[in-house]
């Protein structure tokens, strides 16, 4: 198969790009020109590998492409993991890449004649509901409130996604939990998510009264917060089974989150006790004081949702169409996590 | 290919890319949200305005033009500069002329769309354009948000007061910070407050597509809405917040794209060669477009209760006696005051009649009957001015009650010019309910012909003379002209020769089988004659000599006062004498209080009111003292549609049972045979 992969330099893009090439896919990149050279060096190993030069900020992608026609000729499917994600995005960095981008894609996608599936991905924060369930065909209004800007523009990208993509192709829409390292390396390329949490344990040393007297860490979570925690290699395998396996709807959703729940204090907990730190997390969720309590710990405020969410994101549609996707627990691999956290500064 | 950037003031959640066709040319249109966040609006300007040929904002406002000067908004001048002389359009120099012109063509088939209401703006300013048609209509008018959509809780009336308002505020508004603002909530809590209670009392509500993006709706119960465009998603919201009706100026037309005002406007600036669009290009543009407006009413089944009001009063002094609450004055010797005072009263609901059924489609409908306690006496001494209020006052109550129709009763629609005023100042059509009284009488004298037993008929026509005194007035004409296909022989009388004249060829016309004859003299034929009817304003002067008229004659007397007096009626009980035809409506009908007349009978111009409401038709249908053949034609078959019937015929003193008609046939057999 014919794949193009738009964003497949980024953290979970190159892995992704591994993996299907290690399965005997064509793999076409699009990567900005000013990137070409380090893409080529990141792939350097693989063979039959396409980089197109072009840009998803354009109304036409491939606009630096000479002879164009000869790939969107042969292109039979999409993969769109091209985003800028930061929690502290202004509104218009968070706009121009992430929704204009995708409209750029989406409008693309009718130059090619032999597309059969667009996978798109979004992520589980699309809904940024407290409590209750959230299913995988549930998208909120783009007029509704959002913690911060990444959210928003997932939200509208999505929207729009639902709404531009052709509806002769199959499109399958992948929204993955909080993505962290590696399960059996630990490997990472930033710190974020939980790993704010891990900075934060780190500096609480300093503070002797709490780990030698108090020994608890008063924390603003919400006592059922649940915590999508995914290492990124066990998100490729199941992408790339997605992929190369793709379900027959027109419209697909998958919520990309562990089977079982995790809650943040648990998840939180056992990365304490790992750190060798012998606080005790206990909850104290202060509603109106959360902003004020995130500024003193240095957290971004937008954590706040993440802190508070209490909603279960349900994946009934992923366990029917793929049954068996390896899901242990992270107890097994937090470990190497840590570890690796320890072991390398970011 | 021509480039179109359309910013959204709305999210970006509803973006499309689109290409499109016009006048020949390729134009890609984007329409990128905003996020209501004027940043990012200016954030994409200056990414694309070497990518682009224009702009077109919709949802927020460029310029506020006052009298003498224009307020900018600085973010609205960063915004301009950030362009680098491409053209922002918002699309108000094509509103200001094409909202007035749609809305002018709706008037033109509902002629009471903006009579008397107030106009509710969701924001004040971005409508500014065309405020002042509305205030040329004198509508009142209310804002609900002044500048932009940032809630600033205030209801001010009228432009005037827009734009002291502004003019006061503007160094504070044109520098406020547009804040990011999601969906302004018009139906929140905290916004019912008594400062804004006049917006939510208005009666239509104007709002834009674009607007409606970012807008939650009030309660708009009963209420109507006027939108410039309407998607099937924005229906289902207004309906959803209760409107009523929606009026969509300019709805799809399956030729042309479904662009906005600004988009339109981007699309001449960049198709046209001039550089600066000007309103000779929008009208030049306009000339070649078509349009039809659109009324949508809510499908739903309990809204199809459809009410209307009927004006009712005292026809005389003893019945002021006989209205509840007032009773204690029936043997008092201060009657005479009580009817003076009373024609200072002004009109109220009196009460409720339910039950109304169609026998053609089950519709249901009810009435509100309002009283006005003046004698004709009062009424017709007062000035016709105050008269008009009076009616008008509660035309108004009518339709705030959810009345569609209100009918002039008795003498409410002799007074002045018979109902044309009020007409025009009413919020709802008016009807004086003449056609079906025309009507009902005809069928009242058909009736007394037939009980009386006295002419035959063949092929359904009546093998006698019938006679029309008064024959070339408006309801005399009618008359002729529907006797004049019933009977074999019709005699017309009038006093002017020349109007007879004209009758006669117009009557030949119309019906050429039957013999016609014009006079001035009455009496000269009057004793050949089975049924007269007498519609003259003679104002009770003698027209005719009662005592040549042929035995067992039917005389339909229509003039008030009447022209056949008591005496002359008194002389000759072989003569049945009809005054008019009171009608039953259909259904299970229920009237709350005492009208005047036995069981549930009503007036036919009561009947008049219900019958239009029945058939949904909510317009002045008879008004003025001319009356249409057509429209009595029209109410006839319509009475017949949906089950109206004579109940009684009524003589001057009341109700004519069966056995004085039989009475009254009896004498006549004896006087033909003597």
């Amino acid at each position: 198969m014919n794949i193009l992969i738009i964003g497949g330099t980024g953290f979970i893009g190159q892995r992704l790009v591994k993996s299907l090439h290690a399965s005997g896919e064509t793999i076409h990149l699009l990567v900005r020109p000013s990137s070409l050279t380090k893409a080529q060096k990141l792939f350097s190993n693989l063979e039959n590998i396409h980089f197109l030069r072009g840009d998803i900020d354009h109304t036409d992608l491939l606009a630096d492409v000479s002879q164009a026609e000869k790939v969107t000729g042969k292109i039979e499917c999409v993969i769109h993991l091209a985003a800028t994600y930061q929690l502290e995005l202004s509104p218009s960095e968070a706009y121009l890449k992430n929704v204009i981008g995708t409209q750029n894609v989406l409008k693309f996608l009718n130059r090619l004649n032999h597309l059969k599936y667009f996978h798109y991905f979004s992520t589980y924060a699309v809904n940024q509901v407290l409590t209750g369930t959230i299913h995988e065909d549930e998208l909120i209004s783009g007029n509704s409130y959002f913690y911060d800007e990444y959210a928003r523009s997932k939200n509208h990208a999505e929207h729009l996604v639902r709404k531009l993509a052709p509806k002769e192709i199959k499109t399958i829409i992948h929204r993955p939990g909080i993505i962290i390292g590696d399960s059996k390396t630990g490997e990472r390329d930033k710190n974020d998510g939980p790993y704010y949490f891990f900075d934060f344990i780190q500096k609480t040393r300093k503070f002797e009264i709490l780990t030698k007297k108090l020994k608890v860490l008063p924390l603003p979570v919400e006592e059922e917060s649940l915590m999508p925690v995914l290492p990124v290699d066990r998100l490729i395998s199941w992408c790339t089974k997605i992929i190369l396996a793709p379900p027959s709807r027109t419209l697909t959703c998958y919520h990309l989150v562990p089977k079982n729940k995790i809650l943040t204090k648990d998840f939180l907990q056992a990365s304490i006790v790992l750190l060798k730190s012998p606080l005790k997390i206990i909850c104290v969720p202060l509603e109106k004081a959360f902003p004020v309590v995130f500024r003193f710990l240095s957290l971004p405020p937008q954590l706040v949702f993440y802190m508070k969410q209490t909603a279960h994101l349900d994946r009934s549609l992923l366990n029917q169409d793929y049954p068996d996707l390896d899901d242990p627990p992270f107890k097994d691999y937090l470990p190497n996590i840590i570890q690796e956290f320890l072991n390398k500064k970011i | 290919m021509k480039e179109i950037i359309k910013l959204n003031l709305g999210s970006s959640s509803d973006n499309f890319d689109e290409i499109i066709e016009m006048n020949g040319h390729h134009i890609h249109i984007r329409s990128l949200g905003v996020n209501y966040n004027l940043d990012i609006a200016l954030d994409l300007i200056k990414r694309y305005s070497d990518e682009c040929d224009a702009f077109a904002l919709s949802g927020f406002i460029l310029d506020i033009k006052l009298k003498n000067e224009t307020l900018s908004h600085q973010m609205m001048k960063r915004l301009r500069e950030a362009a680098q002389g491409k053209p922002i359009l918002d699309g108000n120099m094509l509103r200001k002329t094409a909202i007035p012109w749609a809305l002018r063509r709706y008037l033109e088939v509902d002629h009471h769309f903006l009579s008397n209401k107030t106009i509710a703006f969701y924001t004040g300013l971005v409508q500014w354009s065309y405020l002042s048609f509305f205030e040329d209509l004198q509508c009142p008018l209310i804002f609900g948000d002044l500048y932009f959509s940032m809630g600033i809780p205030a209801s001010i009336k009228g432009i005037e007061g827009l734009e002291t308002f502004l003019k006061i505020n503007a160094p504070f508004l044109t520098r406020l910070k547009l804040e990011k603002k999601s969906i302004r909530n018009f139906n929140s809590t905290h916004i019912k407050n008594k400062i804004m209670q006049p917006f939510f009392d208005a009666d239509i509500f104007f709002i834009t597509e674009s607007q409606l993006k970012f807008t939650e709706l009030n309660d708009l119960t009963g209420k109507t809405v006027i939108v410039d465009r309407l998607n099937k998603e924005n229906e289902d919201k207004i309906f959803k917040a209760g409107a009523e009706k929606i009026l969509n100026l300019f709805p799809p037309d399956t030729h042309q794209p479904r662009l906005s005002s600004s988009v339109i406007e981007a699309i001449l600036a960049v198709t046209s060669d001039t550089r600066d669009l000007s309103e000779e290009d929008i009208l030049h543009n306009l000339q070649k477009t078509e349009i039809r407006p659109q009324m949508l009413l809510r499908n739903d089944p309990h809204t199809h209760n459809d009410r209307f009001a009927f004006i009712i009063h005292p026809l005389s002094k003893t019945q002021i006696a006989q209205i509840p609450g007032f009773d204690f004055l029936k043997k008092s010797p201060l009657l005479d005051f009580a009817e003076t005072v009373a024609s200072k009263v002004p009109g109220y609901h009196y009460c409720k009649i339910t039950g109304i059924r169609s026998e053609h489609n089950g519709k249901e409908i009810s009435g509100d009957l309002y009283l006005l306690p003046s004698t004709p006496k009062m009424l017709l001494n007062q000035p016709a001015e105050k008269v008009y209020d009076s009616l008008t006052n509660i035309c108004d109550m009518a339709y705030k009650r959810g009345a569609k129709l209100i009918g002039l009763g008795a003498y409410t629609k002799i007074v002045g010019d018979a109902g044309v005023t009020v007409n025009k100042r009413s919020p709802i059509p008016v009807t004086t309910g003449n056609s079906l009284s025309s009507a009902a009488t005809l069928w009242a004298a058909s009736y007394g012909v037939d009980k009386m037993g006295l002419v035959t008929k063949r092929n359904n026509s009546y093998q006698g003379t019938c006679m029309v005194i008064g024959a070339t007035g408006s309801i005399g004409k009618i008359c002729a002209k529907i006797l004049a296909r019933q009977w074999k022989k019709i005699i017309v009388v009038a006093p002017r020769p020349y109007k007879i004249l004209e009758l006669v060829e117009v009557l030949k016309n119309f019906s050429p089988e039957t013999e016609i004859v014009g006079t001035t003299n009455p009496n000269k034929y009057s004793s050949d004659c089975d049924l007269i009817i007498t519609s003259t304003s003679a104002q009770g002067e003698r027209v005719l000599d009662i005592d040549l008229v042929k035995p067992g004659c039917v005389i339909c007397d229509v003039s008030r006062p009447f022209d056949i007096s008591l005496d002359d009626a008194a002389k000759r009980p072989d003569i049945l004498i009809i005054a008019s035809g009171e009608v039953d409506l259909p259904g299970d009908v229920k009237i709350e209080k005492t009208i005047g007349l036995e069981g549930e009978t009503v007036y036919a111009c009561l009947a008049e009111t219900a019958l239009l409401t029945l058939e949904g038709t909510f317009e002045s249908f008879s008004i003025s003292r001319e009356l249409a053949y057509e429209k009595v034609v029209q109410i006839d078959r319509l009475s017949r549609k949906h089950g109206i019937r004579l109940s009684n015929i009524m003589g001057h003193t009341g109700i004519i049972s069966e056995s004085e008609i039989e009475t009254c046939r009896n004498l006549a057999l004896r006087k033909l045979r003597s």
